[in-house]
């Protein structure tokens, strides 16, 4: 079972998009560098405010779906690093972020597609809990 | 203090920083862009009519790129956008009216969400404002006029 925390901004008391962090995404933004690390914080503060849904458009915007590799999964990209997850509900709020890494190249390798697919079957069978 | 709680407290230092500021420029350009692709525009139509790559429009559209003011100009007359940068209080909404503008809180709040493009009268009140400008108490933002 994986445990999520929500991730609150104080300036955006009320998101669109609630977001939900598993310990791995947060260890993973925890190891990037400062500069990365705070501007990631940003992007998602604002997809937050607006909506995650308004960022999701045509083929490459930041929030991406990987339908193709696992159903009802998204990934947001900052760079070379990809957060990982899922909407809860048809209404695309919360998001839940279950995985984030480092992606090696442009192309995503089978090992990262293996990860994408994992976070589908974390959806699916909802191995996955809110710490409220 | 947990891992997410000082990604927090990092992430709001950040904000008060030069290069937070910067950041949020980004994310204005890029916010405008998205929503033109929402109206159906392709990434490689919108650097098409701008004369740039489309790889260096998708490295805007995830704000990535710490483009030219030249540069945005260019996306921005391709997606049909006329955009000026404007002071941004950057106390909570409630206490904006305290900036003495002689604009109404919600003008501020409008510009700060995105939900609506400022009249002209209000937008000349609060750029005639040099003292919130100078004052650093501000925050530079796009403001759009799609």
């Amino acid at each position: 079972m994986i445990i999520v925390r929500e991730w609150k901004f104080k300036e955006v008391p009320r998101p669109n998009t609630r977001l939900w962090v598993s310990e791995v995404v947060v260890d993973a933004l925890a190891d990037l560098d400062g500069s990365e690390r705070n501007r990631i914080a940003k992007l998602l503060k604002r997809y937050m405010e607006r909506g995650f849904w308004n960022f999701i458009a045509e083929f490459d915007c930041p929030i991406k779906s990987e339908h193709g590799i696992a159903k009802g999964v998204y990934r947001i990209k900052y760079e070379l690093f990809r957060i990982i997850g899922f909407f809860d509900g048809n209404d695309h709020t919360p998001f839940i972020a279950i995985d984030a890494f480092l992606k090696h190249g442009q192309d995503v390798s089978e090992p990262e597609k293996e990860r994408i697919r994992s976070v589908g079957k974390v959806k699916e069978s909802r191995a996955w809990r809110k710490n409220e | 203090m947990n891992k997410l709680d000082q990604l927090i407290a990092d992430s709001e230092k950040f904000d008060d920083s030069g290069e937070g500021f910067g950041f949020d420029l980004r994310l204005d350009l890029a916010s405008l862009i998205v929503d033109a692709l929402k109206r159906g525009v392709s990434q490689r139509e919108i650097a098409r009519r701008a004369g740039m790559k489309p790889a260096v429009v998708n490295r805007i559209v995830h704000s990535e790129a710490n483009c030219t003011f030249d540069s945005a100009g260019r996306i921005l007359h391709a997606i049909g956008v006329k955009a000026a940068i404007v002071p941004l209080p950057i106390n909570p909404i409630g206490r904006m009216e305290s900036f003495k503008t002689g604009v109404a809180t919600g003008f501020f709040k409008e510009m700060h969400d995105g939900s609506a493009a400022p009249n002209t009268e209000a937008l000349q009140k609060v750029t005639g404002s040099i003292g919130v400008a100078n004052t650093g108490e501000s925050k530079p933002s796009f403001v759009s006029y799609g």
